[in-house]
């Protein structure tokens, strides 16, 4: 069952690349903007997993997000953005498989 | 993020506490319900949500298994909230104030001013007829109308006003002046002084003289109708003169700064000396006399008063004074006898003088003094016919 998520998965990524169509839309990856370290904005996330105020991991499809900094906090929060405030000093993503970026 | 929807119905912080409190964020992220300045506490979290979702928030409580507590309340909703549990004491204010307009839109007295010769309860029947009464709606009275009626119905009145002051209304009344017989004038109207004619009104009679004319006293300017007395304004050009002198050596009587103090009682008639000199100490003086009586204020104060005589030793100090000087003084005096005499009402047109005696002592000046004047004077009508 997982093995075939994952091929659909891989499917849906190769076909995207060969169309050239936005990953973010078509995949539903998150898009991450940073604005000079004092606000983060997060679109297509999936919910807050722990909130600190030096440490806020957000879910997202495939994955989580840490965001670390200092006087972390949450701006907003809807259906398809989170906007953080604060002094972000580090993101670091992580796949399901583990893997960071 | 704040909306002028939550700023108008009002926005909570809420403070989450428990194992996960973060369940509780996703739960209400997953409802679709607006969230905002989301941070972590100490025990938790605490987030800013609109007061309609707190009803969701509390259900989702419940299934996330943590505890919620409202921290902050914002937004004119609760300002709001807390007039309307003020309620009642603001709706019986209000009744108050309606209570006292109402209340004070009556007339609750009225008082009468002036026309003290007319009977005061047939003038306040009056006015009651015409609607001002205490009980009386202020609102519905008009005033003007009833000062008209005042001075219809009573045609002794010259003059009626109304004013309302709060619940008070004043109605001030001035009576016809009557003016007895004997004050109106029967006779021609004579000249009281020696005068040229400067104007001449006439409103009843006939005028004798015209502007310009020389006229003496006693002449007629307006002679008498068939039946009625002259009267007219007649104003003319009139002289006074003065004469006055200033001598020229002036003696002042100054303190030389000695003094001295005599003390002495007086024991019914007799008086003894207690001190000081017996008589005076000095050849020209001035003297300031003090006494007490023992026992004054009472009903038989005792015969005995002290005195005490102080002596001010005084020098004549001679100064001649220059011609002009002089002049100055004569012409001062001259100009105080002449304006004495003019009436308060007399318009001064032209003043001269001129010094028509001088001497080594003496100066004397002469003043004349030329004004415009009413000179009409009411002779009684037995004289007139005589004259």
């Amino acid at each position: 069952m997982r093995s075939d998520r994952a091929q659909s998965g891989k499917l849906r990524t190769s076909m995207t690349r060969f169309f050239e169509l936005p990953s973010d839309v078509v995949l539903d990856l998150p898009r991450l903007t940073l604005v000079g370290g004092v606000e983060l904005e997060l679109e297509n996330h999936r919910g807050l997993v722990r909130c600190e105020t030096d440490l806020i991991v957000i879910a997202f499809r495939g994955g989580e997000m840490d965001v670390r900094g200092d006087d972390l906090r949450v701006v907003r929060l809807d259906r398809d953005v989170l906007v953080l405030g604060g002094r972000v000093t580090s993101v670091e993503i992580r796949d399901d498989r583990g893997d960071e970026q | 993020m704040i909306g002028l929807r939550d700023l108008w119905g009002g926005y909570l912080r809420i403070g989450v506490s428990g194992p996960q409190p973060e369940r509780l964020v996703n739960l209400i992220w997953i409802k679709r319900l607006n969230l905002w300045d989301l941070q972590a506490e100490e025990d938790g979290l605490s987030f800013c949500i609109s007061v309609s979702d707190l009803k969701v928030v509390r259900r989702l409580q419940r299934q996330s298994g943590c505890q919620i507590s409202i921290l902050e309340k914002h937004g004119a909703r609760f300002p709001r909230q807390k007039l309307v549990r003020k309620r009642t004491p603001i709706i019986a204010a209000l009744i108050f104030l309606i209570s006292v307009y109402v209340v004070t839109g009556f007339v609750w007295t009225v008082e009468l001013d002036g026309g003290g010769g007319l009977p005061r309860n047939v003038l306040l029947d009056a006015i009651s007829e015409m609607g001002i009464f205490p009980g009386a709606w202020k609102g519905s009275v008009d005033l003007q109308r009833v000062e008209r009626g005042l001075l219809i119905r009573f045609s002794q009145l010259a003059w009626a006003g109304i004013r309302v002051e709060g619940t008070r209304v004043i109605v001030q009344l001035v009576e016809r002046v009557q003016i007895p017989d004997e004050m109106v004038p029967t006779g021609d109207l004579v000249a009281d002084a020696d005068g040229i004619i400067d104007k001449i009104m006439v409103f009843r009679g006939q005028a004798m003289v015209e502007p310009g004319d020389t006229v003496t006293s006693g002449q007629v300017l307006v002679a008498r109708a068939e039946h009625e007395g002259a009267q007219a304004v007649v104003q003319a050009r009139v002289w006074y003169e003065a004469y006055a002198e200033a001598s020229r050596v002036r003696e002042d009587r100054l303190l030389t700064g000695r003094v001295e103090d005599a003390w002495m009682m007086v024991l019914g008639d007799r008086v003894v000396h207690l001190g000081g000199p017996e008589s005076p100490p000095y050849t020209t003086w001035e003297e300031d006399r003090t006494s007490w009586v023992l026992g004054r204020g009472r009903k038989s104060p005792l015969p005995v008063e002290f005195i005490k005589l102080r002596y001010y030793e005084i020098y004549t100090r001679r100064e001649v004074l220059g011609v002009d000087r002089a002049r100055e003084e004569a012409l001062r005096q001259a100009r105080e006898q002449v304006l004495s005499r003019v009436m308060p009402e007399a318009r001064v047109i032209d003043l001269v003088s001129q010094v028509v005696h001088e001497t080594e002592n003496v100066v004397g000046v002469r003043v004349l003094v030329e004004v415009a004047r009413e000179i009409g004077q009411h002779r009684p009508a037995e004289q007139s016919e005589g004259g």
